[in-house]
């Protein structure tokens, strides 16, 4: 690992910490000085994010125009993948949302794909439920039981064989799962800040492909 | 036919079967009962206990993913408010907002059909706005609560000023309720509105993003939430305003009917070959 | 003029204490003393080792996701735990000689997880061997699906913060007869697909643990322990509080802002 590779690394994590520490103090004080400043830091961090988005897009744009290049393995799949993020990229750029052919495109082209790949979901939930919600031990059961009675209290329909299905599948929702949701949570939370103040006081390093 | 193949059939048998049995309510409605839920009559009437004249905020940060379950959840409400005496702030968090807001008004596949406020007799700049796409998640919503006006213009380029309802929306503390739909970031719109404004929270969310509603809803953090597809129906069936929603209630019964159908098939076949010690 | 906000002296005084008692713990009971607590056994972070080398058995590659979110939001711990254990399964990889394939959603979770993974084939002296097309970004998860199946992965780690692509990505990874092997602290949502669809699985504090798990490090497993102290002061105050309120003293209610 060489010295500049450490530096940039060091340097990384002391922004981390002031900036990190600075962003926790700010919270517990008002002056309207450090409170605008800190909004400016978020400001920059959002921009910082639209760059890194820049590379993202470069980087899948470089690695499939080269695909296409040399015809390497899929080289088709990857010519509709440019055309379709160059496109209503520049369109978007160029004429703002409100231009009716990037509108079109949204409308026609990345709405009903998106509400495809949502609809999948429901397929896939059908096969793995069917594979894996079986009576193999108590647990698997009660999981199983919470699940049916769950699913038929959210499927209006079945008050027609049963009018208690809505209720027990709401109680289990109410008390049970937000029993469980809270406690989880907490443990969350507190896993959380341990994971947060590792990386205030410089101490995590993996994440920037460091050695403790 | 083997009794066996019935209970380990391929999961092509399984899929279409599942999209036959959600493409007949599409084909021939089936009208199935709707039945609101607490969490739907709370939203339902919060909204329709708001004061006349209050400012509501309404958080349009629906994504096309998200679409089917939060887009006809907006779509109910914005119906709803627009025929309320409320002042209508309509903003986006999301980058797709938007777009969802536009189809929400024009109509489309997944809003249904055009919402038109002038047939509620509200008139832009004067009873709703929309302020467009704000950046940047949490600092956004920090920001927004601090000064609503950052945007300066509305989505159409119309100066802040120009706009007499902006008079009464100036900060967080001016917001009677605000309501948001959102996929995610539930928890960061809380810690920046609810915690800081008091203001009270209601949330359009997706049926996955429910159950960790449930403790925020107790703490009275949140006032109440529509939960996916089946919460936009029964506010559609509770507002008299029936919709899209209500329309494929019917396929969303039969889906769920049609998975726990195969998972007890699923079951007795599992049954049968432990009694048989196949396994 | 700074003025302390009010409102929040109860969070405040919680905070320093919470963090007070971790930071001992990391520093002067981990540091110092190098006292190594034991953690209890996760069988997901023993199982890697073995569905790695199922992976070069079988001449299959592997494929490691730090989940869909991104590190400017809540769930930016949920990521970086994630992205610490792609350093440590990258690592093993690159030992063993299998491909691991990176799938990213976030431009910027994506140039850590392109550095850690180059840097794993660095320290093994190997980086002629880096691809760096095996680090893909993806700005749809649920897409990278159709690479599972087309790669025919041999197991798929899914480790972050997950929202509905879980189940995709967990269903495509089971088609091609690959062990899932997933953890998620953020998202609940998916915790229930997570326990019933995969292989083995991390369930909130269990995915935060899992590195102090392997490195056995004094100061991470004294941080876990000192998580486990502040989980009991809520535990307590929570029940101090109930117990109270159901005998309608609502006062640790009205502290930390109940109403």
């Amino acid at each position: 690992m060489s010295s500049y590779d450490d530096s940039i690394r060091n340097i990384s994590i002391f922004i981390t910490i002031v900036i990190g520490w600075f962003m926790i103090l700010e919270y517990f004080v008002k002056a309207p000085a450090i409170n605008s400043f800190a909004g400016t830091i978020s400001s920059i961090s959002t921009c910082l994010l639209a760059t890194f988005t820049i590379i993202g897009v470069g980087n899948l744009s470089r690695h499939h125009v080269k695909n296409i290049l040399t015809q390497g393995r899929n080289w088709m799949p990857s010519v509709v993948l440019i055309v379709s993020c160059w496109i209503p990229l520049v369109i978007g750029i160029i004429g703002t949302r409100k231009d009716p052919t990037y509108a079109y495109l949204y409308n026609s082209l990345y709405l009903p794909t998106s509400q495809a790949f949502f609809g999948i979901l429901s397929f896939y939930i059908l096969s793995a439920a069917y594979r894996t919600f079986k009576t193999r031990s108590l647990d698997s059961t009660v999981l199983l039981l919470a699940a049916i009675f769950v699913m038929m209290g959210n499927a209006p329909a079945t008050s027609i064989i049963w009018s208690g299905f809505a209720p027990l599948g709401g109680w289990i929702l109410d008390v049970c799962t937000a029993a469980g949701v809270r406690g989880i949570s907490i443990g969350i939370a507190i896993g959380s800040v341990v994971t947060a103040l590792r990386v205030l006081v410089g101490r995590e390093r993996r994440h920037l492909a460091g050695r403790e | 036919m083997s009794f066996d193949k019935l209970f380990d059939l391929d999961q092509k048998y399984l899929y279409l079967v599942l999209a036959i049995m959600v493409s007949i309510p599409i084909i021939k409605p089936l009208g199935l009962p709707v039945v609101p839920g607490t969490y739907t009559k709370g939203t339902y009437d919060f909204i329709s206990s708001l004061p006349e004249g209050s400012v509501f905020v309404l958080d349009a940060a629906q994504t096309a993913g998200y679409g089917a379950e939060l887009q006809t959840q907006y779509v109910a409400i914005l119906r709803h408010l627009l025929s309320l005496d409320v002042k209508l702030v309509i903003v986006s968090f999301a980058a797709e907002g938007p777009m969802l807001v536009d189809m929400g008004f024009a109509g489309g596949t997944i809003s249904g059909t055009p919402v038109d406020p002038a047939f509620y007799g509200d008139v832009y700049g004067e009873d709703y706005v929309y302020l467009g796409f704000i950046p940047g998640g949490e600092t956004a919503f920090f920001a927004f609560g601090l000064d609503c006006w950052m945007t300066k213009v509305d989505e159409y380029g119309t100066p802040l000023e120009d706009l007499p309802i902006m008079q009464y929306c100036k900060t967080g503390e001016d917001w009677y309720g605000i309501m948001s739909f959102a996929g995610g970031n539930h928890e960061q719109r809380i810690a920046q509105w609810n915690s800081v404004y008091g203001v009270p929270l209601l949330f359009g969310v997706p049926g996955v993003s429910a159950p960790r509603m449930y403790s925020y809803i107790a703490t009275g953090q949140v006032e109440s939430m529509l939960v996916s597809l089946i919460g936009a129906a029964e506010y559609e069936m509770l507002s008299g305003k029936v919709g899209l929603a209500s329309s494929l209630m019917d396929v969303l019964s039969l889906g769920q009917i049609t998975i726990v159908f195969f998972i007890i098939l699923g079951n007795i076949g599992y049954y049968i070959e432990r009694r048989r010690g196949v396994k | 003029m700074i003025a302390f906000d009010t409102g929040k002296e109860v969070m405040l005084v919680m905070s320093i204490i919470f963090i007070g008692i971790l930071l001992y713990m990391m520093i002067v009971e981990g540091e110092q003393r190098k006292k190594v607590y034991n953690i209890r056994r996760l069988a997901p972070m023993d199982a890697i080792e073995e569905v790695i080398g199922r992976g070069v058995e079988m001449n299959r590659p592997i494929h490691f996701c730090p989940g869909t979110g991104a590190l400017n939001r809540l769930e930016a711990t949920s990521t970086l735990a994630g992205l610490t254990l792609l350093t440590y399964i990258a690592g093993i990889a690159v030992k063993v000689g299998c491909r691991i394939i990176v799938t990213v959603s976030k431009a910027d979770v994506y140039t850590l997880a392109l550095e850690i993974v180059r840097t794993a084939f660095r320290l093994e002296g190997k980086e002629e061997e880096f691809v760096e097309e095996d680090i893909m970004f993806m700005p749809q998860q649920k897409s990278a699906a159709g690479m599972l199946q087309r790669e025919n992965v041999a197991a798929n780690f899914l480790m972050g913060a997950w929202w509905h692509e879980s189940l995709v990505m967990m269903e495509a990874g089971s088609r091609v007869g690959a062990m899932n092997v997933c953890g998620a602290a953020y998202t609940l949502g998916q915790l229930p697909w997570f326990v019933a669809c995969s292989d083995y699985v991390l369930i909130g504090e269990e995915f935060y643990a899992a590195s102090a798990y392997v490195s056995r490090d004094p100061a991470e497993t004294c941080l876990i322990a000192g998580q486990d102290y502040v989980k009991f002061i809520c535990l307590g105050l929570i029940a101090l509080g109930s117990i109270l309120a159901t005998m309608g003293i609502p006062v640790l209610t009205k502290l930390f802002g109940g109403g």
